[in-house]
């Protein structure tokens, strides 16, 4: 047990570094630029699923599946903007290749996949369906 | 050739987003779900028994892709909607629907008890528009017409002595205000949705509705309410899966509802008895299942149940 605490405790003191140093590196514009282009991209590639499962929802019977559906989606589109986000980055700003970032957003990437799903989660419990 | 490639790609996508967001001048009733009536009424140390309404989905305007699949799966009831509701805001259908049902609820209350010789007093408010008139919005929806021409509105009005008059005076309470509304008749003008409104002023047992606040509306589960308040006021409960669905009048007659072959399709496989109005019989498409029970009046529900206990 403590010794997967240990590894648990260690991990996250590298993710802060790597973190402190992403942040040193990196500016604003850079930021808010790779960002806007990763959810511009992501929202595009998952459009036309989205909007077939929008119109799906008229057919009440199918609610649990869509769902399910909505909430996979969810997770594909935290995927797919980090891959993009991961490929722009660099783009803009190529000094970020020197630091490995590989952990960081993999770390990030779990973090708000697993938010998500809790908030997903909580809204489905209490409507009720 | 990559460029062809790509400039296919582009193409296919923006069809794609087309077709699944173009909308059609179709509204469409699916087949929905249904409530049990232990949340939508409270009677004061009353148990209320397990009945439920159905409810269909009804939704306009579907999309080029919701027409295709409906065309394909035949499962709903496809039309093109009235002119007063293509009018409509989604916020006024959503009041029409609200108004409706609390008309149905009221009616039902005044219904139930006095068929179990309980104690109601009640007051008549005024009929509450559910539609249109015209586009300028003459009357509002949520609008309850008192009088017309000075003759005030009753429960039992006979609306047709209006039908030759070119100018109406509407006497109209919008929001608490009282107004007078002179409207000159036009060839434009819309036929008028109009439902009365009660307020239950005192009640022995004390009946509440909490249901008035759920997004579910229309007055198609009035006859299964009023049969439901009636089966609590009587202690009387039942082993069985009963569905229904109908309007109720104040003298305790049925009325008919939309997306009758819909709702059958929401209940099929898990109820024992449907009750519907026996004016739409002959429209259900399975008619012959013998759980379908055809109702003229609330008492025809009610001897059947006392029958079928024995």
């Amino acid at each position: 047990m403590g010794k997967i605490l240990n590894t648990w405790i260690q991990g996250f003191n590298r993710y802060m570094k790597l973190q402190k140093q992403f942040s040193n590196e990196i500016s604003s514009i850079v930021l808010l630029k790779t960002i806007g282009i990763s959810i511009g991209i992501a929202s595009i590639m998952l459009l036309i699923p989205v909007l077939i499962g929008i119109n799906l929802i008229i057919f009440i019977y199918l609610r649990y599946y869509l769902f399910i559906y909505f909430m996979i989606l969810g997770l594909i589109f935290i995927d797919v903007y980090y891959l993009q986000f991961k490929k722009w980055i660099v783009v803009f700003d190529n000094r970020i290749q020197k630091l490995n970032l590989k952990f960081m957003f993999l770390v990030e990437r779990r973090i708000i996949q697993s938010i998500f799903f809790i908030i997903f989660g909580l809204i489905i419990l209490q409507l009720g369906v | 050739m990559f460029k062809l490639k790509k400039s296919i790609y582009i193409i296919f996508y923006l069809f794609t987003i087309v077709f699944l967001v173009f909308p059609t001048h179709y509204q469409v009733l699916l087949p929905g779900d249904t409530t049990s009536f232990d949340e939508q009424v409270m009677i004061e140390n009353h148990e209320i028994p397990t009945i439920s309404s159905i409810y269909v989905i009804s939704y306009e305007p579907i999309t080029l892709f919701q027409y295709t699949l409906i065309q394909f799966f035949q499962n709903g009831q496809l039309f093109i909607p009235n002119e007063s509701t293509q009018e409509m805001t989604l916020k006024e259908k959503h009041d029409a629907a609200q108004l409706q049902k609390l008309s149905s609820y009221m009616i039902s209350a005044i219904v139930a008890y006095t068929k179990a010789e309980k104690a109601i007093s009640y007051e008549f408010e005024g009929y509450a528009v559910t539609s249109l008139l015209n586009q300028d919005r003459t009357i509002k929806i949520g609008d309850y017409i008192t009088s017309i021409n000075g003759i005030p509105l009753e429960i039992d009005t006979d609306f047709s002595q209006f039908n030759e008059m070119l100018t109406l005076d509407f006497e109209v309470n919008r929001n608490q205000e009282k107004l007078n509304i002179i409207h000159e008749r036009s060839i434009s003008d819309l036929p008028l949705s109009l439902y009365p409104i009660f307020t239950i002023t005192q009640s022995n047992p004390v009946i509440t509705f909490p249901g008035l606040d759920s997004v579910v509306g229309g007055p198609s589960g009035g006859m299964m309410m009023t049969l439901t308040i009636y089966l609590s006021l009587m202690h009387q409960s039942y082993d069985l899966n009963i569905v229904g669905t109908g309007t109720i009048q104040i003298d305790g007659t049925i009325g008919i509802i939309g997306g009758l072959n819909e709702k059958y399709e929401t209940v099929k496989d898990d109820m024992d008895i449907m009750f519907i109005p026996l004016e739409q019989f002959d429209t259900l498409s399975n008619n012959n299942d013998a759980r379908i029970v055809p109702i003229n009046h609330l008492d025809d529900a009610i001897l059947y149940l006392s029958a079928y206990h024995g």
